[in-house]
Parts: C-alpha cells; sequence; structure tokens
C-alpha cells in the first residue's frame, strides 16, 4: 500500500512537471532537442541541475539509500540503443515518460497511441533478447560513476557527495547562461524627417525656384527632389504636342484668383517657358525665366484654368496655343463632303 | 504555432519527481513500468503520470473555455504508435530508458551521462533533419 501510495503522488508530480516544461507537446520537444527552443532547453538543464544538487544533499543526508542505487553498465547495447532512441525522439518528438503524460495533455489520442506503442514495444521485448545479447557485448561492461557515491562501485573521481553537487551547480550555471526569449517589438516607423524651411538668402540653391505671389510671401520651393515629373507630364512634354488627343492649352494669365504654387506647378511653370520660348515669334525676344519670376500661370492639366493679372517680375503674358487636332479632321470631313456633293 | 504562448516553467517539480523515487525505490524505471514486470511503485508511477499531466492542464483548459489547443491527428497517431514500440526496443537494447537516464543522470551514472549525450546528438541530427526534409517537401 504505501510504494502504491508513493508511486502514484511521485507519478503526479512527474505528470504535473512534464506538463509545466511543455514536454507533452511533441514539437517543442522536437524543437528542445534541435537546440531552436531556448526556453525549455533552459528549464530542462536548470531541473537537471537541481535535481543533482537535491540528490547529493539527500544521499549525504542518508536520506537516499545508496545501497538501492543502480548503476546501469555502460556497454555497446548503450551505445546502438542510444542512437536508435534519439532518433526517434527527435523524429516523433516523444519519449516514454511523455508519452505517457500526453495521454493528459492536449493531443489524447496521439498520448494513448504513443502508450500503447511503448506497450507493444515492451511486450515485443523478450522475444528479440536474442538479438540484443550479442549486440550488447561488442564493447567491455563497465559500471562507473563519476564520483564516489556508492560503497562498492567503481568510481573515476574521489570527489564524493561534494563534486557530484558540484556537478549539479554547473549545469544549474549553464542553464542560468541560456538567454530568456523576449519578445522582439515592432520597429516603430520614424517620420519623415520635415523639409527643410530657411529664410536666409544663402540657402537658396541653383535648382530652388522662388515663387511670389501679390500680397503673399514668397515660398522657396526645391526643384531637386522632383526632377523627372516635369518632363513626363503629357501636358507640357514634347511627346504630347504630337499627340491628337491632348490638348495641352497656354492660357493668358487673367484676374482670376491664382492657384497657390505647388512642386508640379513650379516644374510645369518652368517648361511652359521653354515651350512658350520655343514657339515665341521672332520679333518677340523670348523672355529668361528670372529665379524671381513669380508663378502667376501655372499651367493646368485641365482644359480651364484662371491666371493671375500680370504684376511686377510676373512671367509675360503667353500667347494662347492651342493644338485641334480634331479640327483638322473637321476639315478633312468637310473636304470629303465637298468632293462627295460636287459632281 | 498554437502554443507559441505556451512558457515552460517550475523547473522544481522534476528534481522533487525524482528525488522521491530516489528515496522510495532508488530509480524511475518506466521500462520497467511498460513491461508490466510486478514493481508496484513503477506502475502506480505510469498510471498516475497522465492524471498529473491532466490536472495541471486545468488552468489552461479552463481559460480557454475547454477549446483543445492542439488536436490529434491520424498522421500523429500512427507516427506515435510506431515511435513508442521503436523507443522501448531501443531502451531494452541499451537497458536505460528516459527514467532511468534522468536518475543515473542525477547520482553520477558514466552510462546514463553517456546515454545522454548520445540520444541528444541523435536527437539533435534526427530533429534538423525532419525540418530540413518538411522545408522542401
Amino acid at each position: 500500500m504505501r510504494e502504491l501510495l508513493l508511486g502514484g503522488g511521485t507519478g503526479l508530480v512527474l505528470g504535473m512537471a512534464v506538463q509545466r516544461m511543455g514536454l507533452t507537446c511533441r514539437e517543442r520537444l522536437r524543437q528542445t532537442a534541435a537546440l531552436r527552443d531556448r526556453q525549455t532547453l533552459r528549464v530542462l538543464l536548470m531541473s537537471l541541475g537541481l535535481s543533482t544538487l537535491l540528490a547529493s544533499l539527500l544521499m549525504w543526508l542518508a536520506v537516499i539509500d545508496v545501497d538501492e542505487l543502480q548503476v546501469v553498465p555502460l556497454h555497446s547495447g548503450t551505445v546502438l540503443g542510444g542512437l536508435i532512441f534519439g532518433a526517434v525522439v527527435g523524429w516523433t518528438g516523444q519519449t516514454p515518460g511523455s508519452a505517457a503524460a500526453g495521454v493528459g495533455g492536449d493531443r489524447f489520442f496521439e498520448g494513448v497511441c504513443g502508450a500503447a506503442g511503448c506497450l507493444a514495444g515492451a511486450a515485443l521485448l523478450p522475444a528479440v533478447q536474442g538479438v540484443f545479447t550479442p549486440l550488447r557485448s561488442l564493447l567491455p561492461e563497465s559500471g562507473l560513476t563519476w564520483f564516489r557515491v556508492t560503497l562498492d562501485k567503481p568510481y573515476l573521481f574521489a570527489g564524493g557527495f561534494l563534486g557530484q553537487g558540484c556537478v549539479g551547480f554547473l549545469l544549474l550555471t549553464l542553464s542560468l547562461c541560456i538567454r530568456r526569449e523576449r519578445p522582439v517589438s515592432a520597429p516603430t516607423e520614424k517620420p519623415a524627417p520635415p523639409p527643410p524651411v530657411s529664410d536666409h538668402p544663402e540657402d537658396v540653391r541653383e535648382d530652388t525656384v522662388i515663387a511670389t505671389l501679390p500680397g503673399e510671401e514668397p515660398v522657396v520651393v526645391d526643384m531637386a527632389e522632383e526632377p523627372a515629373e516635369s518632363e513626363n507630364d503629357p501636358v507640357l512634354g514634347e511627346s504630347s504636342v504630337a499627340e491628337p488627343e491632348s490638348t495641352p492649352i497656354v492660357e493668358e494669365p487673367s484676374a482670376a484668383e491664382p492657384e497657390l504654387p505647388s512642386a508640379e506647378n513650379a516644374g510645369e511653370a518652368e517648361e511652359s517657358l521653354s515651350f512658350a520660348e520655343k514657339n515665341a515669334p521672332q520679333d518677340e525676344p523670348p523672355q529668361a525665366a528670372e529665379p524671381s519670376a513669380s508663378l502667376e500661370d501655372p499651367l493646368p492639366s485641365g482644359p480651364e484654368t484662371p491666371s493671375p493679372t500680370p504684376g511686377a517680375g510676373s512671367i509675360p503674358p503667353q500667347k494662347k496655343q492651342q493644338f485641334k487636332p480634331s479640327a483638322k479632321k473637321a476639315s478633312g470631313k468637310k473636304k470629303k463632303a465637298k468632293k462627295a456633293a460636287s459632281p | 504555432m498554437a502554443h507559441d504562448t505556451f512558457r515552460p516553467a517550475s523547473p522544481w517539480l522534476l528534481p522533487l519527481a525524482l528525488a522521491a523515487a530516489m528515496t522510495a525505490a532508488g530509480r524511475l524505471d518506466l521500462l520497467a513500468a511498460y513491461t508490466l514486470a510486478g514493481n508496484r511503485f513503477q506502475g502506480a508511477l505510469l498510471v498516475m503520470l497522465p492524471v498529473g499531466a491532466f490536472l495541471s492542464s486545468l488552468p489552461g483548459r479552463l481559460r480557454r473555455h475547454g477549446r483543445p489547443r492542439l488536436r490529434s491527428t491520424w498522421q500523429g497517431c500512427a507516427v506515435c504508435f510506431a515511435g513508442g514500440v521503436f523507443l522501448m526496443l531501443a531502451a531494452g537494447l541499451a537497458e536505460m530508458g528516459d527514467g532511468l537516464a534522468l536518475t543515473g543522470l542525477a547520482q553520477g551514472n558514466v552510462s546514463a551521462w553517456a546515454f545522454a549525450a548520445i540520444v541528444w546528438a541523435a536527437a539533435l541530427c534526427a530533429a534538423r533533419l525532419k525540418a530540413r526534409w518538411r522545408r522542401h517537401a
């Protein structure tokens, strides 16, 4: 009765230990064996270190009877069996103890099948003893302990229980050296730095356009960040001239309220100047775009846009240039109609 | 994975269990328990092992309102059954299982240390091979 109670209590505590360490999960055990799960490895090593320390203390206090300790001999079967055991543990992620504990875990049916497999394997053991016996005799047997913890078994070092305790302390220290896995926080996105704003005239560069509107303060627009937009703009680019459907209309500045200049408009104004220069008549000398020229006529992308009245330092009014390829088509239709009408 | 939020804890439970086993019976022998060799201590230990695991998993089950965290699959069941058979055969060949290895480590057996080192090396290779096979499959 005493054996049953002690065995049941020990099994209860052992089951709780296996579950709390997460070893009932096959994937976690596999990751721990592959040295990928640091947390479980740390807890396992800590348990081993504490076990060794506690066992050494209890053996020294004579609570554990050293005569009942079983020293299993080291032979070739230990090596071969260890290889097969380890391969199966690494592949399936279970041990005989974790398989039994898995019956009480989340995966009930897998735990039952694992325990059933262990029972089946244990039932086959008497049948295969004839094969195992010659495999165990390949290497000489030796039942050794590291330190002198038994009265009659051979040992390697004369440290006794203190030496064994030091081994446990080393395992504990090794477990504390394994860093805990801390949750990785998402990197905070740094906001883009605001564009530099300066009132000093020394900060004006060559690629800077200063736009002034009547009654408003000058606005500095840095054109260096947007070099290619104006070139590909279908309204302002030369390729748009050949397109029949596009209507890049450049109108004279009017008295309507002007649009606030923006970077695009500044680029458009520059291109409009160059385009106006190209298409301006001979008697009118082209006016070079001054850096301080005001952008009173921002060229729109749409058909109708109001333009401001010309003021001091403003861009001179530009000729109306309308491309109406549809007019050509209309004239062609008229010609055809005339031809059809004539006998 | 579903168990990413799980944190292993309570490293002091295993030493208590091992100390109790070594005090009461001198060793933790699951191999003898599975062979039903008539050892009452090891047999009671094997029977109460899943009960202890279930009691420890109760707080998590109550938090999840009874929903299982992981589910069994028939492939997993087949793998577990086959794995169990080979595990016991290997333990019989080595005359040492995981329970005997743990108590042997605690008391300083050279064979237990050699068995644990060989098992860990083989498990490391097998686990990494399986991970690579899964990635390429």
